[in-house]
């Protein structure tokens, strides 16, 4: 199993009801919490069959699956081109994602990937 | 350094004169030290409450916001009586990590909302600044900021106390904790991750090797966000599709049929409200939910012909979101409808027409 969360301040301002989240994913914790874990078959983003090739995710296919799946409405407020819109982190097993290659950065079974945003009240 | 403490600093900063990482000369070093506090809010009060019984040397606190009743559950050195003394967001945070890399200075950056805590140092001891992490600045419509998302008071005092510990460690010389890495607290949980962040960028304009911002810039501009915690207004809709409070408020003691849609949060509208308004928060406004908007619709065919449907919200910009979204669901099947939206929201209802009525 990989898992994949999205923090609670981003979560936030999707307003909770607007993530959907596919009959797949199993909701570990509740919007109220630090985040919505998500976990998938490994097999989904970790072995998709492509031109008759096994092949894995990497961080921009992730992105984009997200947004395709999971985001209903203002993809905005989640994504900027190809990637995250700036502010926030990508955080690959507990690593900012820079110092893994970022968008190319290929999903190994057993990662942990978590999006927050950065936060700016005090 | 080379005078020892006095008696009474003994016996005032004994505990930590026990502590080895500490000692006498930990102690000297907290006395010389100087700490500029930017924001003496959620963060800095607490902060400043313990870098002053530490002994820190010196201690500045900026703050251009004024002191609010609806801040006081965080910001626990005001009190009542100092309300409207003069007391932050994207653009101050890269102003501060510029000014600290310009001067050579540690930042120690926190911040908070709703139930959630960050903590950065940045720019201390080879780690990244601000500028490495984040080069773009967040585009203004994704910020949250703590007068629209909320904050648990304890929460940045947790995150302002943490600052404080990471400030007396660097004076000190011991290694920061959180030099190169992040804490996020999560206050449902109870919960702290540390996170591993990215090494100092070469290409930084401001920190790299060959950097090309040598002075303060316009930040305003840079992050295109006013400086301040304070709602922006927007303006989406045309003078004609807009009322004031005051004509508003002649329809409403007229007593005139009319549909009132608040497109707050369902807590907001907890809070407070208008008599007879209609809660339906403005992201649930979309083709899925035409149901809801018949009932809208509906009660508007009955109550009334050519009047518009009113929209409120708490500053007047979701309301102009709200009638945008509208206008473009519902003009497909329904072209007639008049949207005017209240100019200002319940703020100004609240500030211009009823005194009595809640601000918050």
């Amino acid at each position: 199993m990989a898992c994949c969360a999205i923090s609670g301040s981003i979560q936030a301002q999707y307003n909770s009801k607007v993530i959907l989240l596919p009959f797949n994913f199993q909701c570990l914790n509740n919007s109220d919490s630090f985040c919505v874990m998500l976990w998938w078959p490994l097999q989904q983003a970790l072995n998709v069959t492509g031109n008759g090739q096994a092949y894995r995710w990497d961080m921009k296919k992730l992105i984009s699956w997200i947004k395709e799946n999971l985001l209903q409405e203002r993809p905005e407020l989640f994504v900027q081109g190809d990637s995250v819109r700036p502010g926030i982190l990508v955080l690959i097993n507990e690593s900012d994602w820079e110092l893994l290659g970022e968008l190319e950065y290929h999903l190994e079974e057993n990662d942990c990937i978590l999006f927050i945003s950065t936060l700016h009240g005090g | 350094m080379e005078k020892g403490l006095n008696r009474y600093e003994i016996k005032r900063y004994s505990r930590h004169l026990l502590l080895p990482q500490l000692g006498v000369i930990g102690q000297q070093k907290i006395n010389q030290g100087k700490v500029l506090i930017v924001g003496a809010g959620g963060l800095g009060c607490p902060a400043a409450l313990y870098l002053t019984s530490s002994g820190v040397g010196t201690i500045g606190i900026v703050d251009y916001d004024v002191v609010e009743l609806d801040n006081l559950h965080r910001q626990i050195l005001h009190r009542e009586n100092k309300l409207g003394t003069p007391k932050y967001n994207v653009a101050t945070r890269y102003l501060l990590n510029d000014a600290c890399v310009l001067c050579k200075k540690p930042l120690i950056s926190g911040s908070a909302l709703r139930f959630e805590g960050q903590l950065t140092v940045y720019n201390c001891n080879n780690g990244p600044c601000y500028r490495c992490l984040f080069p773009t600045p967040p585009p203004p419509e994704t910020v949250t900021n703590c007068s629209d998302g909320g904050v648990l008071g304890v929460v940045p005092g947790i995150i302002g106390l943490n600052q404080a510990l990471e400030a007396i460690k660097i004076l000190t010389g011991l290694q920061p904790a959180y030099s190169q890495r992040m804490l996020l607290f999560d206050a449902s949980s109870g919960s702290y991750h540390v996170f591993k962040l990215r090494n100092r960028r070469p290409t930084c304009p401001l920190c790299g090797d060959n950097p090309t911002i040598h002075e303060l810039q316009d930040y305003v501009q840079f992050c295109k966000a006013s400086a301040t915690d304070k709602a922006r207004q927007i303006e989406l809709l045309t003078p004609e599709e807009r009322i004031s409070v005051d004509d508003y408020k002649k329809i409403y003691d007229e007593g005139q049929n009319h549909v009132l849609l608040d497109v707050r949060e369902e807590v907001e509208y907890n809070i407070c409200r208008l008599p007879q308004s209609i809660n339906i928060h403005q992201y649930l406004i979309t083709n899925d939910l035409l149901s809801i908007l018949n009932q809208i619709v509906l009660q508007y065919m009955i109550k009334l012909k050519q009047n518009p449907i009113y929209v409120v919200c708490h500053h007047g910009n979701d309301s102009q979101k709200a009638i945008k979204r509208l206008q473009e669901i519902i003009s497909d099947w329904e072209q007639n409808i008049i949207y005017k939206d209240i100019e200002g929201g319940l703020d100004y209802w609240a500030k211009i027409v009823d005194n009595e009525f809640p601000e918050y």
